[in-house]
Parts: structure tokens; sequence; C-alpha cells
């Protein structure tokens, strides 16, 4: 609505904070805040927006406005200078209102290290005029009084009591001290890029993604995303606390944290009492363990670890490299010692992004899972059936404690016709291996060398995703997984599926014992009561040894307990574990193929110690195809 | 220099910095803006910011921390832009001291959520048009006054004017709108 002075109050306010307001406007503009104290707020908020303006736009436009302020882009400004744009893209913003998009500052962030280049060569261009006496706009000099001089060096002073704390430049650098006045501890350094279950303290609202320098904050349960200004990625797993201290550093006080370090941020730090870490392009980890030393890890590339000097420094003149696959424990005596590295002792990028989707899509639910089996000190072996371009002819074993020693080798030794072949498994995202008969006394097969020297107790869990053919000829089911020393037919242990077509069909068998100990003989193999196994889907078998019983579980629930079966058997410790066939079949020359799978696996998880009923069914739930 | 354990006490003197320090870091901003809504010299209100922070350490044993520091420190800048004002008594457009205290009230009012604001603000902003951003930095960042900004781009000052105008309302509408979805009342 038009005013007597051509502006409604709103446009008032406009033209007082933008200082173009006249003196007959000014005396209108007072009248209405006499008259209406409401007006006032509306004053106050416009203020602290411009305010905010200032501060924002500081940090992210100055490369695009010098161009324009040189002029350079004028004619891209002048065709494009349509206001109604702003609010016809806020409106459709309005629109939405209800739902809060996640803020993606990576770009932004992509940009800043240009940004931070022009403003440091403005700064210093502003040095230089100040020195000579020549301050113009943007370059006046400040008279500061004594006392503001006095409240910076208290703060200073009040700061580095506080933080104890100097920001690193470099391993071998002399820790240092920078003089901090209170509006300057207020820089944003890194923003929280995004969270799984992220529950934070230090924060001023749930909302907050900035993290200001040396200001330090705990994630107390979940896992975040931490993007730094020069555009270090860090994962934070919970419960950790840490406070940035630079643009391109952190200081590490509990917790782990996952850092990817891409070219412009190369020299990122991570002090921690037991030594600072300084990368050289790299993904690495670093956690503070329960006793307090620091555990460093290096996935790609090379970092440097400045160790302790015992007195609550760092030693830079004799860093330790550490390069992919390393890894040390330091402590802050200065005692470092090397250690073997653990690949699932930190979340990486994959997890991270499979905990993220895991509401969204079966693949990262199954994934998210997957990387959480993979940490059960029980699990003795864990094949997720992913297809490596880059370890052809292997299957690799995921379970971190028993690691690349019980990786498998596609195809019986020497013979490539036994090799299973690669098909898209539960999900397109993963594949799993195609197993059945060569001919009549060849069956592919998957083989786990040396298997038999891992010393399995008399609990067992064993479980397998399998896909049944569709075909009915086809079917007859077979022998999934089994352990056993052939020529004396020790039998450690043995589980199968039969499908319609066997005289078992639709049963689950488990073997264990010694198929020729004359006083048991009919105690090596029990089977499930029967339960119709649908052709042509994905099915989840497992069994469970427990106390000389074994239980019989099918897609998550259990279908019966057996009788007492045999104890298992001791091998001798190079017995190799096959998936898909039975050393029986090749050995004997039997003609049955009843000992070869016929169908598809795509995950085998071994554990010595008995799953629970609600274990399964978990494992079941997350694995499932589908939502 | 030695690394400070975070589990050592701190000295009663340090306690009571550290206190200060983030106190004020939070305040600060707050302290600022309503300043700069007074004092229309963007120089003097830096200079004032200063004061007052000067006055806020000064007498930070006189603060209460059973009350929230940043009405408490506008109280202090407050006091301080009134004695300003009176040494500006010639100049035009000066506010009387009835409009600064209320002034003051509503800067207490809004700076409850300053951070939630100012995050919001970078997500409003994402979603605005790159010339009017632009035109934003133009006033905000290089601080060049409505009629350069007018002759750079060819416009007319009413026309830049009208630009800021509008993008500071539509900001404005998207923060509360923003604020809102997040669970903030404002």
């Amino acid at each position: 609505m038009n005013q007597p002075h051509g502006l409604d109050t709103e446009q008032l306010i406009a033209a007082y904070l933008d200082g173009t307001i006249t003196d007959a406007q000014y005396d209108l503009f007072v009248e209405r805040l006499h008259a209406q104290p409401a007006l006032l707020e509306r004053l106050a908020e416009l203020s602290q927006l411009d305010r905010m303006l200032t501060d924002e736009l500081s940090h992210t436009d100055r490369v695009e406005l010098i161009r324009l302020e040189s002029g350079d882009a004028i004619d891209a400004v002048e065709k494009s200078d349509d206001s109604g744009m702003v609010l016809s893209q806020l409106a459709a913003l309005e629109a939405q209102a209800g739902e809060v998009e996640p803020i993606d500052l990576t770009d932004e962030i992509a940009r800043r290290e240009s940004e931070e280049k022009v403003r440091q060569l403005h700064l210093r261009r502003a040095q230089e005029l100040r020195r000579a006496g020549l301050g113009g706009e943007g370059s006046r000099v400040y008279v500061i009084p004594q006392v503001v001089a006095w409240l910076g060096l208290a703060a200073a002073i009040g700061l580095v009591v506080w933080l104890g704390w100097p920001e690193p430049s470099s391993p071998s650098a002399v820790p240092r001290v920078d003089a901090v006045q209170p509006e300057q501890t207020h820089v944003i350094v890194a923003r929280v890029h995004s969270g799984v279950d992220a529950r934070w303290s230090g924060l001023s609202h749930p909302g907050q993604s900035r993290l200001y320098r040396n200001v330090p904050v705990t994630l107390d349960a979940g896992y975040a995303e931490v993007v730094f200004a020069d555009g270090a990625a860090v994962i934070v797993q919970a419960p950790a606390s840490f406070e940035p201290t630079g643009r391109n550093g952190m200081r590490l006080t509990a917790g782990r944290i996952t850092a990817t370090i891409p070219e412009s941020a190369h020299g990122f730090t991570v002090a921690t009492a037991g030594g600072l870490i300084t990368d050289h392009g790299t993904e690495f980890g670093v956690a503070i363990q329960p006793g307090g030393e620091l555990l460093a890890q290096t996935f790609t590339g090379l970092i440097s670890l400045a160790p302790s000097d015992g007195a609550g420094g760092w030693d830079g003149q004799s860093p330790i490299d550490l390069r992919a696959g390393d890894a040390v424990v330091a402590r802050s005596t200065g005692e470092v010692q090397r250690v073997e590295a653990n690949e699932t002792a930190f979340v990486r990028e994959v997890e991270y992004t499979a905990r993220q989707n895991a509401g969204d899509s079966p693949y990262h639910r199954w994934l998210a899972y997957s990387y959480e089996l993979r940490r059960d000190p029980g699990l003795l072996a864990y094949y997720t059936f992913d297809h490596q371009d880059e370890s052809p002819g292997a299957l690799l074993n995921r379970s971190a404690r028993s690691g690349s020693r019980m990786n498998g080798a596609l195809g019986l030794p020497g013979d490539p016709m036994t090799i299973p072949r690669w098909v898209e498994g539960r999900f397109p995202e993963k594949g799993a291996l195609r197993f059945g008969v060569v001919d009549q006394t060849r069956a592919r097969a998957v083989v786990v060398e040396g298997f038999g020297g891992m010393n399995l107790g008399q609990s067992l869990t064993l479980a397998a995703w399998v896909r049944t053919p569709d075909a009915a000829e086809d079917a007859g089911g077979g022998t999934l997984l089994s352990l056993r020393d052939a020529p004396v037919r020790h039998l450690s242990f043995q589980l199968s599926l039969f499908l319609e077509g066997d005289p078992y069909a639709n049963q689950i068998q488990f073997g264990t014992g010694n198929e020729l100990d004359a006083d048991r003989p009919n105690d090596s193999f029990r089977y499930s009561t029967p339960r119709p196994v649908a052709p042509g889907g994905w099915h989840l078998v497992a069994v469970v040894y427990e106390d000389g019983v074994a239980s019989f579980y099918l897609d998550g629930r259990m279908v019966s307990r057996s009788e007492p079966v045999g104890p298992i058997a001791v091998t001798r410790p190079s017995a190799a574990l096959l998936i898909g066939t039975d050393p029986y079949m090749p050995n004997f020359n039997r003609t049955s193929r009843v000992e070869a799978f016929m169908g598809d696996i795509d995950e085998v998880a071994i554990f010595d110690r008995p799953m629970s009923r609600e274990e399964i069914d978990q494992m079941y739930q997350a694995g499932r195809p589908g939502r | 220099m030695t690394e400070s354990d975070p589990n050592t006490p701190l000295s009663p003197h340090a306690d009571q910095m550290r206190r200060l320090t983030l106190l004020w870091m939070k305040a600060q901003p707050a302290v600022s803006a309503f300043i700069a809504s007074v004092v229309r010299d963007r120089h003097r209100v830096e200079d004032l910011t200063q004061e007052v922070a000067a006055t806020v350490a000064s007498s930070f044993e006189r603060y209460d921390p059973a009350h929230p520091f940043t009405p408490w420190a506008i109280g202090i800048a407050r006091n301080k832009v009134l004695h300003e004002l009176r040494s500006m008594k010639r100049d035009r457009h000066v506010f009387d001291e009835k409009l600064v205290m209320g002034l003051a009230a509503a800067h207490e009012a809004v700076a409850d959520d300053y951070d939630a604001r100012r995050e919001a603000l970078v997500y409003c902003l994402e979603r605005l048009p790159g010339h009017a951003r632009n035109v934003l930095g133009l006033r905000y960042v290089r601080e060049l006054p409505i009629e350069r900004i007018a002759d750079n781009l060819g416009k007319t000052p009413g026309s830049i004017s009208n630009m800021l105008y509008r993008s500071r309302q539509a900001l404005a509408q998207c923060i509360r709108l923003r604020l809102r979805s997040e669970g903030w009342h404002r």
C-alpha cells in the first residue's frame, strides 16, 4: 500500500537501514515507531538480518563480487535483473515449507579455497595501504582504545589457558599460539554435513551445522560427517569429543574419526595427546582408545605422526610415516608401537553412506548390517560375495577376526571348469555365485584352504543366503558348506539344503562327527522337519549347533531342533572349507549330484558361537530382498 | 607449550575467562546488530562494539549467571549507545532515548535464536538467484553505497533499492518458515 511519502512502513525500515531515507521519511518513520512498538521488533529483526548477511556473504561471495565490482560481469547481471525471480524462487520454497532439506555445502566449501586466497590478498593489500597511510574504502585504520587492547589480550590469555592448545602448522613446527580477540574466535571453520542418529552436546540448537574454531563439541550418539572449510571430510563415531582448530585441522580428545582428504586439504592435522597426525593426501582413521592412547591407521596414501614428547608437546623431529595398511598405537609418554591394521575399526565412507540410506534402500539396509556383523568377535569367516574386479578369482573374507587369511579361491585347484559363475545377487548392487555340477565327478566350488586351523569349539552357527533354481529339473539342492578331512572323513561340519526331487526334499541337513565311528554309526547327520521351500527365491538357511543339538532355521524362523548329534570333529589344520560342494564327491568319485549345490549363494557367515533366535531373525530382516 | 588435559580443573580466573569468551562469542552478533540499528556509521558501530566488549569484560564479575547473558550485554550496549547519541545531537537522524530503550528490548527478544536464524539464512541464501545474491554482496561485503552499485550495474538506484528490499523481505520470510519447520516458534 502506498503511503504519503511514497513508502510503506517496511520500505521505510529498508530505507533507514540502507541509509537512503529522506528527512521527511525519517520523521514519518520515527512517528510510526513511537505509535507502533511492534515495529521495533521488526526493525530489530531486519537489523539482525543485515548483520547476518554481512557475516555470511563475506564468507562466500568475494570472488564474484570483485568481478562484479570491476564491471566484468555487468552484462550478465543486467540481463538477469529480475527481482521478481527472488520472490518466485522463495515462494516455491514457502510452498514446501514443511520439508526440511539438508543443506548441501559441498560446493560452497569447495569454493572457499580460492575465495580465501583472494581474501588474503586483500588483507595484505589493506595492510600495505595502512602502513602507507592511505586508508581508503575497505581499508580503514582503526584506533583501538587501550581498554579494548586489554580485553583482547585478556581474552587471548583466557583462551590459551582454557584451550592450552596451539594450532599446529606442521609436525616439525614449534606449536604456535594465535592471539585471539573475542570477535575473532567466532570463526566458522567446519560444518556438520550430515548425521546418522546423531545426538550432539555443545551445539546451540539441534539444527546447528556450523562448527567454530576452538569450540569443543561432543557427539553423544550416532555418526556424523563434518566437512572442514578446506575440504577435509571427517566421519565421527560416537561417543566422540573434538574441536576444530582451524579450517584444516582438529583436536580429538575422545572417540574415533575417519578422515578423507582431498588435494585442497593436504596437510590436514589431527592433534591428540598421543601425537600429532598430519595428512599428506590420504584416507586415515584416528581413535582415542579406552586407555587414552592414540590408534592411527592409514587406509590409502600417507600420513605422518609426530609422537608425544612426553611433556605435553610433540616431537616434530622424528615423525613416523604411516602408509596404506599401516597402524600404530601411540601413548602420551611418547611410546609408539606398530600394530596390525583392522579394517573394521573405523566407519569409512561406504559404511557411513550405507547407514545413511539404510531406511530407504534394502541394499543399504543389508550393507549397514553387514558392516556391523564384521565386527562380531564370534565371526570366524564372512563372505559377502562382492565381485571384486581387483582380485579376480577370489572370494574375500570380511571377518575382522580372520581377515584375508581366510579368503576363498574360486574353483578347485588346477581345475578352471569348477569355477562358479558370477551372477546378480539379492540386490542389483551385489553379486552371487552360481554353483552346480560340471560333470559326474566334479562340481563348482569355492575353496578356503587352511580353515581347519581355525580351532573350532563345540558351538557353531552357520548361515547362508541361497537362491533355489526356478526349473524343477535343476532342483535337488545340495551341500552349501562343508569342512572335513576327506581321507579319514572327520567331519567338522556340513550344511545342506535339499529340495524337491531329493529323498530329503525341503529339509535342512547338518552334519558333524566321524562318519566311520563304529560306536556312533548314525550320529553324524541330522535333518530338520520338512518345510516347503519355494523355487526361484532367496532364502536364509541357518543352523545353530550348541550342546550337541542342532537348531534349524529357514528365513529367520526356527524350523525344528534335532536329536543329539556327534561332536564337532577336529580336522587337520590344512583342511579346506568348501562352499557349494563337499569333498566327498570329488574324492570318492561319487556320481550322485546331491553333494553339489544347484543354485546361487550370495552370503555365508560362520560363527564359533551360538546365535540367538533374535539374532537370526535380525539377519533375515536386514538381508532379505525388498522392503 | 603444553597441552591441557580437558579433565584438569581450570584456575578460577581461567575458568571465568573461558565462560566470558564463550558467552561473548554468542552475544556479540546480537550486540553488534543492536548498535547498528541505531548508529548508522558502520565503522563507528565496530568501535562501539569493541567498547562494549571491554566494558563487558571489566564488569563480568557483576554479571549474574542466573540470567541470560545476551540481554545483559545488550543493556551495556544500550548505555553506550545512549551516551553516543548524546554526542550526536546535531545529527538529523538520531533516535530518542525512548526508542533506543525499546529497540534494545526488541533486540533482546530476537537474539535468543540467533544461531538458528543464521543457519536458516544459509539455507535461504542457497535458494536466492545468483544476481540477487551478488547485489546483496556488493551492499554488505563490499559495502558499496546503493548509488555505486547502481552505477556499476547500469541500473537506477531505485531499482537496486527495490531489489535489496525485496530480497531481504523474501529472506526474512524464508527464515521464519525455516525456523518454524525446525520447531522454532518464531
